[in-house]
């Protein structure tokens, strides 16, 4: 499993590859837990390689959801494989966290906020 | 100084005082009692001859037979043997350079009593011949020589026989043995050749009992120079009374006088004898004594070490140890051991002894500010500082000691460790035992290591342990089967991935009669997702009590874990309330799996796919707003099947699919006239099928119900 991170001016972009089981989830929490404080507050992930996602790392992505929000960032998600997608839409996390479907749109919405 | 404490511990020794003696056993033998006053009768009769023959006239000759002072004189050697014997056995002395102490001070008091009229001759002032007081002095001088070379010889043969093999046991009665068939024999005759004889054959034992010098090995290092010495008194004292006893006869007025006597010259010969032998061993056993001593240390570390390990104390116990036992190798004047962390400058201590913790601490931060100039150099495990004033480093950090050994090694957990050995000489180690050394260091790394593993095997098993009793309680959330309802026939199973498991499945009957389910699914697995089960049966038993319907319930069950669940752990909820009268459910989908419904009439297996979301993902009252309740009518054979996630993303064996929504629907479809516990079991079994029998990913729950 491997986290990418690349910085774009305001925005980090976090790439996941592979499936984000409870042991990536440790490092996504670092990782994120970093960008906020250099000050990151708007993330796109892409999820484009993204296999699987375990309830581990959902969780991670939902811990930092409000803290986000306070600083006026949000998530993006973008590139979502069917599995991935639709654990998204069971869970409902379509409503706390912007999806897309492409990188474009993903920016869009990022400097919209 | 040395000559002081000799002439104290006589002194002591003679009168007794503060003397190591100890006194074993009371009471008083009564052997030593009948001996004791057998001795004490044969001295008064031995005076009666004497004065006797001192002065006929006054006293009178006894009117027996010539043999008879022969027989007392013999009579009395013999008891003052074994009276002293007994008296020895009653008493138990320290240590051996103690007995020397003893030996040569009575030896001295007794040479006193000898000199006291030579003395008197010399200024001047001599005793006149036949005087009383010579006659007492050398009575006295009699008793006290035989005493004293009886006493001596008992304590020599003893010495000679500790340590000793267990042949040389029988050597000591033999001596004995030989030395009362002397005495006795002289009662009757006295010749030349007869003495020859027993000098021959107690000379022979003597001798044979004197080789035995092992005891001298044994001698404590400190005393060896002291027991040396005494010694060397000894055998001066003892030839001394020898051989005035042997050329300047005393005690004429006696049977037998000094000069003739066997009795005398076995006892007396054989103190001579060991005294000078064993003085000899001991002066040519000294300059090997530090190598024996050596060895004989390495062997008792060895052998602490190996106590250690099989003792299996905590880590902190081997590394003292290892602590006294490079000292105590080296000679180092102290020694600390600690454990490098390559991100800090200050190792973690271990152990340290000889040396503050700020002066170590001194010299760590030093060694590791400069790893280039303090590196091993090849064939040598250990850095040697042969003088830190010369180091360029460590010369300014004004410490107490000049020569520095440092070792590195390995222990449990690739953790490195060092062992500082330093000591106040510079110079001061020689190579020989710093390698040496290194032997006990990899015994210490292989003891830590069998530590390390037994620790870590014990938690190993504690955290089994715990997990076993996690597993019991959690099997005690889920209900095991449910009761008969005359409305509907239920049946569930829970397959937890590792030991205990993240979902939960309950059911309460409300007062109306309506069923309420609720099938719930806490992210994550193991430990901690079976303590947030726990915790969400608590809020859903006493949610129950309020009889909530499924908005109130998701929304009420959300604010409940907002405030206890961690951050970032969520739960999915699906809540369904049957009402039996209807029939008809009423059910919130709290971001889980959607419920499968088989409609009984229309014949169709669906999904009930809503709008939802998990609980504890939005903290706050806009919770609310997400919720959505649907009401389905049911009717009787209608199969309702709640189920977790680990069900439909159950991998494969074969490919990298999943077992699917689709695989659940036609499994149920398949096997729609099965009881609920037969089906449950039977979408269990098809997902293992599918997954070839491998362990779950995460875990599996069904519950089934059917509508009567």
């Amino acid at each position: 499993m491997e986290i990418l991170t690349k910085l774009n001016n305001n925005t980090l972009k976090i790439s996941l590859v592979g499936e984000l089981d409870a042991n990536g989830a440790i490092n996504l929490d670092h990782i994120i837990k970093k960008a906020l404080s250099d000050s990151y507050y708007k993330i796109a992930v892409d999820c484009a390689q993204l296999d699987y996602i375990s309830s581990a790392g959902l969780g991670v992505f939902i811990s930092y959801i409000s803290e986000l929000e306070e600083h006026n960032g949000k998530f993006v998600f973008y590139n979502l494989k069917d599995n991935v997608r639709s654990v998204f839409n069971i869970l409902g996390l379509q409503k706390v966290v912007t999806i897309t479907q492409t990188f474009n749109d993903a920016k869009t919405e990022l400097h919209e906020v | 100084m040395l000559i002081r404490r000799l002439s104290a511990k006589c002194a002591c020794s003679v009168l007794s005082g503060r003397y190591t003696m100890k006194l074993s056993a009371f009471p008083i033998s009564r052997s030593f009692w009948v001996l004791s006053s057998i001795l004490a009768l044969s001295l008064v009769f031995l005076c009666w001859h004497a004065l006797s023959v001192i002065r006929p006239a006054d006293v009178g000759l006894l009117p027996w037979r010539s043999h008879l002072p022969r027989v007392l004189e013999a009579v009395f050697f013999i008891t003052s043997f074994f009276t002293i014997r007994s008296l020895l056995r009653m008493v138990s002395f320290y240590n051996t350079e103690e007995k020397l102490a003893g030996i040569a001070g009575a030896g001295l008091l007794v040479l006193g009593i000898t000199l006291v009229p030579t003395g008197m001759a010399w200024t001047g002032n001599p005793l006149p011949a036949g005087s009383a007081t010579l006659l007492l002095l050398e009575g006295l001088q009699f008793i006290f020589l035989t005493l004293l070379f009886s006493g001596s010889a008992l304590i020599l043969t003893r010495l000679s026989g500790e340590h000793s093999s267990q042949w040389t046991h029988k050597l000591r009665p033999l001596f004995i043995l030989i030395l009362i068939t002397a005495t006795v024999s002289q009662i009757f005759y006295q010749s030349a050749a007869a003495a020859i004889v027993f000098y021959g054959t107690a000379g022979i034992v003597a001798f044979l009992m004197t080789y035995q010098s092992a005891w001298i090995t044994y001698l404590a290092r400190q005393s060896r120079v002291t027991a040396f010495t005494y010694l060397l008194a000894a055998f001066f004292v003892s030839s001394a009374l020898f051989l005035k006893m042997y050329y300047q006869p005393t005690a004429g007025f006696l049977p037998i006088s000094t000069e003739q006597s066997l009795f005398l010259h076995l006892t007396g010969g054989f103190v001579v004898l060991w005294c000078g032998w064993s003085l000899l061993v001991l002066f040519f056993h000294l300059p090997l004594a530090h190598v024996l001593d050596a060895r004989e240390k390495e062997s008792q570390n060895l052998v602490h070490m190996s106590q250690l390990a099989e003792e299996r104390k905590e880590i902190t116990a081997v590394t003292n140890s290892l602590v006294k036992t490079a000292m105590n190798q080296t000679g180092a004047d102290g020694c600390w051991i600690s454990e490098v962390d390559s991100q800090q400058p200050a190792n973690k201590l271990m152990a340290r002894e000889g040396i503050s913790d700020n002066d170590r601490k001194r010299v760590e931060y030093t060694l590791h500010a400069h790893p280039a100039h303090y590196e091993l150099d090849g064939g040598y495990p250990f850095v040697y500082i042969r003088n830190l004033l010369a180091d360029p480093h460590l010369r300014d950090h004004s410490l107490n000691f000049r020569s520095l050994v440092i070792f590195p090694f390995q222990t449990a957990g690739e953790r490195e460790w060092h062992l500082h050995l330093f000591t106040q000489q510079p110079q001061g180690f020689e190579e020989q035992s710093l390698r040496q050394l290194q032997t006990y260091i990899t015994h210490a790394r292989l003891t830590i290591n069998n530590v390390s593993m037994l620790q870590s095997t014990l938690e190993k098993e504690r955290l089994e342990h715990d997990i076993e009793i996690g597993k019991q309680v959690q099997q005690r959330l889920i209900p095991a089967h449910f009761p008969e309802h005359k409305n509907i026939a239920m049946a569930g199973a829970s397959l937890a991935a590792e030991e205990v498991g993240g979902d939960y499945y309950d059911c309460h009957t409300m007062q109306d009669g309506r069923l309420a389910i609720l099938m719930a699914d806490v992210s994550g697995k193991g430990t901690s997702a079976a303590f947030h089960v726990a915790e969400m049966k608590g809020i859903f038993q006493s949610l129950m009590l309020g009889e909530p319907e499924p908005a109130a319930f998701l929304s009420q069950a959300n604010k409940a874990i907002a405030r206890c669940f961690d951050k970032g752990m969520f739960i999915t909820v699906l809540y369904a309330v049957i009402d039996f009268d209807k029939p008809q459910v009423s059910y919130a989908r709290g971001g889980h799996c959607p419920l499968l419904h088989f409609d009984a009439v229309s014949h169709k297996v669906q999904l009930l796919k809503d709008d939802g979301l998990g609980l504890g993902i939005v903290r706050d009252e806009s919770y609310d707003q997400t919720i959505r309740v649907r009401t389905l009518p049911l009717h009787a054979g209608d199969l309702l099947v709640f189920y977790t996630d680990g069900i439909v993303e159950a991998r494969s064996h074969e490919t990298s699919g999943e077992y699917g929504y689709e695989r659940l629907r036609d499994c149920v479809y398949l096997n729609l006239d099965l009881p609920p516990k037969q089906l449950t079991n039977k979408i269990l079994q098809d997902v293992e099928i599918y997954t070839g029998g491998k362990a779950g990913r995460d875990d599996m729950s069904v519950l089934v119900g059917r509508l009567k």
